[in-house]
């Protein structure tokens, strides 16, 4: 049904009423005219009725004998009809066709997607080798492939990339390399050294020389188990150091916290601001985007012209609105507070532990400093393995293989 | 008798190809199609009257609408309730 709309919609009709006493004998001499009337419908004591523009033509003359009157003008025929009579209009509307045309075999906008911040000035460069860049001519890029290879041989850690174009939009999509953790193969020698400050529970040395006794206190970085394995004074060989070191540690964290909690009341004040953005241009629909307001938050839409769900056509606008509100500050006991400040606190001790750990202890203190502050401060001791890898770079002579 | 209605008969063609007789196509309650009607003598959403050779027929119901309207074929929208054919009647 909708398709036969649009072929009358292209083709011009006309809604036409009947009224008077005798509609239906003007509806009959309608018809016997020979047109084709079509949707007659009987509302507010009247009729109405569609002819399509031919058959209005014939009998647009005879308006008094057959007692109608025009409601409405409608369809592509009618439009194109008004729009010669306004060739300003008509050129207005060419040069926006013709704008689009053109603009739309550009590309306008070029976005990167899965790269790191670090990184995305050097993926701009290779893609700009790669003619990917804002103005570049659609029909002048190389093939996908050949931007690929561009790209890849351009930047440093990439394992894969692709441009994605869909209408003025260039999307580069880059899969970064994941650097696997360094781990030495069974036979490069390698000590086995603290990896944090700590009291000795139990070593237990699967190869190599055990250089600590249960209880010692070690630092970040000392020796635990030693790769060297020794006969006598000057025999021996390096071998791949091995063996579980446990050890006790502990952990102090402090912060200062306000004995209040921050509410926000949105005041219903919101201020919009404009952009256009035309082919790659930003142009402010405003004269200046300062506001008054002391509290606000930032919301940002953007509305795009595209042609489908994806084919961005370079034309859009971007609405930057500030919506103020008011900070209410609520009062909360210091033992609230400090419950708050020890989650915190632990998970920042949380991030610096070693996997496995085990808690031992806990304690938490807490101390006034003003009306609206405290200090908290959070101990904890865990039991975990601290033992780990260190490559020793200058080796004499390493262990023979047994087979 | 008409001539047209004799030779139908007298070579046993059906009556509906020969003779300007109103044929009425009921679609469900809410379509009909009428062939060879004379005229429309009554319109209203609830009502329509059409003049055919048989005499006057009575269209009754809700929400009339005329989609089409052509020299000898109408094909009417809405809620058919009844439909009613009363005395020969010249148009």
């Amino acid at each position: 049904m909708s398709s036969i709309k649009i072929f009358h919609f292209i083709k011009g009709y006309v809604i036409l009423s009947l009224n008077g006493h005798n509609k239906e004998v003007s509806l009959e001499k309608l018809r016997k005219t020979g047109v084709c009337p079509e949707d007659i419908a009987y509302r507010d004591d009247a009729i109405y009725l569609r002819l399509s523009d031919n058959d209005f033509s014939r009998i647009e003359n005879r308006k008094d004998e057959l007692c109608f009157s025009v409601v409405k003008k409608s369809g592509g025929k009618f439009f194109l009809r008004s729009i010669k009579r306004r060739w300003v209009l008509a050129l207005w509307i060419v040069l926006v066709f013709a704008t689009f045309l053109v603009g739309s075999r550009f590309i306008w906008t070029v976005e990167f997607e899965g790269v790191s911040e670090e990184r995305i000035a050097q993926i701009e460069n290779a893609a700009a080798l790669a003619g990917i860049k804002v103005g570049a001519l659609k029909s002048s890029l190389p093939t996908p492939m050949e931007q690929k290879n561009i790209i890849l041989a351009n930047t440093d850690g990439i394992a894969w990339c692709w441009v994605y174009i869909k209408g003025t939009r260039a999307t580069v999509e880059v899969r970064e390399n994941i650097i696997p953790p360094e781990v030495f193969a069974p036979d490069v020698p390698c000590d086995i050294v603290a990896a944090k400050d700590a009291v000795i529970k139990n070593i237990i040395t699967k190869r190599g020389t055990c250089c600590v006794a249960d209880g010692t206190a070690v630092s970040a970085g000392d020796l635990l188990i030693s790769a060297k394995v020794s006969f006598g004074e000057d025999e021996g060989y390096f071998t791949h150091a091995q063996g579980d070191c446990i050890a006790d540690t502990y952990y102090e964290k402090e912060g200062i916290y306000k004995l209040y909690i921050n509410h926000k009341t949105y005041t219903g004040r919101k201020r919009n601001f404009l952009r256009l953005k035309l082919f790659g241009l930003n142009i402010p629909l405003y004269f200046d985007d300062k506001t008054d307001y002391e509290f606000f938050d930032t919301e940002e839409k953007v509305y795009e012209i595209s042609l489908g769900r994806e084919n961005y056509l370079g034309v859009g606008l971007e609405k930057v609105s500030y919506i103020e509100y008011n900070v209410i500050k609520e009062p909360i006991s210091a033992e609230t507070c400090t419950e708050f400040a020890r989650h915190e606190l632990e998970k920042e001790i949380a991030k610096e532990l070693m996997p496995g750990s085990v808690k031992k202890s806990d304690s938490v203190s807490a101390e006034k400093i003003d009306e609206e502050t405290i200090s908290v401060k959070l101990a904890m001791e865990f039991t975990e393995s601290i033992g780990t890898e260190k490559f020793i770079e200058e080796v004499t002579f390493i262990e023979p293989k047994t087979d | 008798m008409d001539i047209r209605e004799v030779v139908a008969g007298s070579f046993e063609m059906s009556v509906f190809s020969e003779v300007d007789l109103p044929r009425v196509m009921i679609m469900g309650d809410s379509g009909i199609f009428v062939e060879n009607y004379l005229a429309l003598c009554e319109y209203k959403s609830d009502s329509i009257k059409l003049a055919t050779k048989l005499g006057i027929m009575e269209f009754s119901g809700a929400g009339f609408e005329i989609k089409m309207m052509k020299q000898n074929n109408i094909y009417i929208s809405g809620k058919l309730v009844g439909m009613k054919i009363s005395g020969r009647e010249k148009v």
